[in-house]
């Protein structure tokens, strides 16, 4: 969002410490700010939004506790109402598009006809819901018609077999993203810290990462998808999909070689730019290499850290619908695919609901790693301020 | 002052933009007030016959089978919508695929247990073509059901050579004889005609091939087991496009005509961008198209879960064709988003009986289009299987010549009239089926008629009748 450029000069020079800490910095400069701030439960109540990064429920709680409502108002203004405002400029903008633009025929679905595509999927996905009751309501008829069959039994032999539904495959994206962001992380970290404790270490692993970087997931997904389909045919016996289906392994692993790099750049960074003066001083107390990089070295180096893994879920998310469209996996993905193959007259609107969706949920999980952030280097940053 | 300014300009942008807004939601066409097709089916989740499971002895309750986005997948949507399954004890999830050769990879593989697939998919791994494994065919879904379509430019210089193709509507069947000329002056050109089919070892690329040859235009052999791309001493470059991606393609101009199952044709046509040349009930009538296959070794391991699927699906295929009114309702299962996810009324076109050809105006009967039922269309001919070995020898994709016991005895392997013929007899018993919709004989010869070409095929003598092309491998 708005501090990405900032984050990417953190990324590339691996600055002061401070500088990882862009968001720190969103709230307005205080030009009329009240005289003596008080502390109080408002305050502490529009901290935790901030450190949430609900930023605009902060005025809001403060001025309905009477704290300034005036300035306040102002503050909530210059926060939310001119976001909104722009929201519904373009709306307009696209509305008034949409009826003059026409492809083959038809014309280009407005917010209108999004809005109704989204209501068509929330109908199906009511749809969904009441079949799903129903095969419950039939499970627990089957249990009083089979009472020598346990509950699981029946499960096993009439499971559900509807086809997954959108939160479904929100969910499925979801799972995907995150186990491929974790297996990225996992592998990131350790070899960041690695290279920033050796330069040698750096040297040797620099060429890869500038060579592996760059490589979208496109060109991945024909390599990890022959790997893992050899790996897997070996075993293959009937029973498999799922969670651990292949494409899902293939679409985590390519989330997972796309979005590791920024995490392993800043996490290097970072353990290279802790101060002197401290490790020094875990030198002189003669502490053993792991206890050093434990107690001194990652809390110190923990911004950067996060501020890579942020950057990575962002790219991951990114990444994981191309993933996500090549690997077959039923996430969302697999939705804009098979509604672009549907050659259905709603596709457009339909694929127009989807990357809406797509859009928010990623400003949701970069919202979320800013809160996780926050929360988590509190402490460092106190201390380093 | 600065700032005044940037206010004022902030103003202005938003007004211009309402202004801009407003004017033409006045002035453009009012917008649909809803476009969306409204689909009345309701997706079910029919509750299994568990007393079923026992008394049949179900090995494998629980199944997943795929599916390719076209209209023949319906047996097995039919068949588990209806509850069809259900009542044999089975519950059926069922996937859709992105392509014919993920079908074929997940079969393999056992990730899915079974799966509408090309009739020639089971053949082609038998062969070792492009991979080996054992897939058996014991259900045929249909028979004809493929479109020819060509882009208009394509077709305008079709009807530059043959001007009885003006005339409108245009006399069925069109021959590739037309298409000559075109392909000789791409070819002369450097830019030889592209022509899109939708796997190798498949059905839509037998059908383009037979009807090309059968104009006197070379699509070109394969040079054996290794090769996908068949186009040694091609006057016509085939190349494989996802069902889905046809009219894509033939708008963009990547391919000139191709060869598919439905709506995929029936799409361009309403769209005029391109016109139905012919349906392959003019190349070939009787031509196996899809068939239900899985691993032969899913026969051994769950003979009764098999038996139970077979029997499902013909009651399905029973369904399809008993009443109009029930294509319509297939109709509608096909269009929710679970499955084909288009629009009813395309997929209504061909399934109920009636065909566009060079318009959305030009309709016309097609009743033998998509055959389930009638003229025993599910029944696994091993003739079938021979005719599509013939024509996999004819263009190479077998790389030598093999006896007449060799084509007799892959088509005994691989197509299981056995295991059908066990299921109907059971549905005959249920008083489910007549037992005169079971073929007598498990060879069906076709006469020459059948044929564009007028050459009849007898599937007791497949080297006979691959001596009789003019174009092809002997």
């Amino acid at each position: 969002m708005s501090s990405m450029t900032q984050d990417v000069t953190v990324e590339t020079s691996g600055t002061a410490l401070a500088a990882a800490q862009p968001s720190a910095a969103t709230t307005p400069p205080p030009a009329v700010a009240p005289a003596t701030p008080r502390r109080g439960l408002p305050e502490h109540l529009a901290r935790m939004f901030e450190t949430l990064g609900l930023d605009w429920f902060a005025p809001l709680v403060l001025m309905l506790c009477g704290r300034e409502p005036l300035w306040q108002v102002r503050r909530l203004l210059r926060q939310a109402g001119l976001p909104l405002l722009a929201i519904a400029l373009f709306l307009t903008l696209w509305h008034g598009l949409s009826t003059v633009v026409r492809i083959s025929g038809t014309s280009l679905p407005g917010p209108v006809q999004v809005a109704a595509a989204a209501g068509q999927m929330h109908a199906d996905w009511r749809q969904s819901r009441n079949a799903h009751a129903q095969w419950r309501r039939d499970l627990i008829q089957a249990q009083a018609e089979n009472p020598t069959m346990s509950a699981s039994e029946l499960r096993q032999i009439m499971p559900w077999t509807g086809a997954p539904t959108y939160p479904d495959k929100i969910l499925t994206s979801l799972g995907t993203v995150f186990t491929g962001f974790l297996l990225g992380t996992l592998v990131a970290v350790p070899l960041g810290i690695l290279c920033g404790m050796s330069p040698t270490a750096f040297a040797m692993v620099n060429p890869f990462i500038q060579v592996f970087k760059p490589i979208s997931p496109v060109a991945w997904l024909p390599i990890v998808s022959i790997i893992v389909g050899a790996a897997a045919s070996g075993g293959a016996d009937g029973a498999s999909g799922g969670a651990f289906g292949k494409s899902f392994i293939i679409a985590a692993l390519v989330v997972a070689l796309c979005s590791l790099w920024p995490t392993l750049i800043n996490t290097a960074n970072g353990v290279a730019n802790v101060e002197r003066d401290w490790l020094n001083i875990a030198r002189m107390l003669n502490l053993p290499p792991l206890v050093r990089i434990w107690r001194v070295i990652l809390p110190a180096a923990l911004p950067h850290i996060f501020n890579g893994m942020r950057l990575s879920i962002g790219v991951g998310w990114m990444v994981l619908i191309a993933a996500e469209i090549l690997a077959q996996n039923p996430g969302l993905g697999g939705f804009v695919w098979d509604v672009f193959q549907s050659s259905n007259r709603d596709a457009l609107a339909l694929i127009m609901v989807a990357a809406l969706t797509i859009g928010v949920i990623g400003f949701v999980l970069d919202r979320a790693m800013v809160a996780v952030q926050r929360l988590a280097t509190r402490g460092t940053l106190a201390a380093v301020r | 002052m600065h700032s005044i300014a940037m206010h004022t300009a902030a103003c202005l942008v938003v007004v211009a933009s309402l202004f801009i807004g407003v004017i033409a939601a006045a002035e453009g066409d009012p917008a649909p007030a809803s476009s969306f097709s409204f689909t009345p089916w309701t997706i079910a989740n029919p509750r299994p016959n568990l007393g079923r499971i026992k008394s049949a002895g179900i090995e494998k309750p629980v199944l997943k089978f795929g599916m390719i986005k076209l209209t023949d997948c319906v047996p097995l949507v039919a068949a588990r919508e209806l509850g069809f399954f259900a009542e044999e004890g089975l519950s059926v999830a069922i996937e859709v695929q992105a392509n014919w050769k993920n079908v074929q990879d997940r079969v393999i593989s056992g990730e899915l247990d079974g799966s509408h697939m090309l009739y020639n998919h089971p053949l082609g791994v038998g062969i070792g073509y492009l991979g080996k494994a054992e897939l058996i065919a014991p259900f045929n879904i249909s028979i004809n059901g493929k479109g020819i379509t060509a882009s208009l430019a394509v077709w305008t210089a079709m009807q530059a050579h043959d001007p009885t193709l003006t005339k409108a509507p245009h006399p069925l069947p069109v021959k590739a004889d037309a298409l000559k000329p075109v392909a000789a002056a791409r070819a002369a050109a450097g830019n030889p005609l592209r022509l899109g089919m939708t796997f190798p070892s498949g059905s839509h690329n037998m059908t383009l091939r037979y009807w090309l040859a059968a104009g006197g235009i070379n699509p070109g052999f394969y040079t054996g087991l290794d090769d996908p791309v068949g186009q040694k001493g091609a006057d016509v470059l085939l190349s494989v496009v996802p069902p889905p991606q046809m009219k894509d393609n033939l708008e963009k101009g990547t391919i000139d005509l191709f060869c598919v199952g439905e709506p995929w044709n029936q799409q361009v046509v309403r769209s005029g961008t391109g016109v139905a040349v012919n349906g392959d009930q003019y190349v070939f009538d009787g031509c196996p198209d899809k068939i239900f296959g899985c691993r032969a070794d899913f026969a051994t391991r769950y003979p009764n879960t098999l038996r139970a699927v077979i029997k499902a699906l013909i009651r399905a295929n029973q369904w399809l064709d008993d009443a109009t009114a029930n294509r319509l309702r297939a109709c509608e299962m096909l269009a929710h988003s679970s499955y084909i996810g288009a629009n009813v009324e395309v997929l209504a076109e061909s399934m109920t009986g009636t065909y566009c050809y060079a318009s959305k105006d030009d309709r016309r009967v097609a009743r033998d289009f998509n055959i389930f039922h009638r003229r025993f269309a599910s029944f696994p001919f091993k003739s079938h299987a021979v005719w599509g070995l013939t024509q996999a020898r004819r263009w190479g994709q077998i790389p030598e010549s093999k006896p007449d016991a060799w084509y007799l005895e892959m088509a005994d392997k691989i197509f299981r009239c056995d295991l059908y013929r066990d299921a109907f007899a059971a549905l005959v018993a249920e008083g489910k089926a007549k037992a005169e919709d079971l073929p007598a004989d498990d060879w069906q010869a076709h006469p020459a008629e059948a044929f564009i070409d007028r050459i009849a095929f007898d599937p007791k003598q497949p080297n006979a009748y691959l001596a009789r092309f003019a174009i092809g491998l002997k």
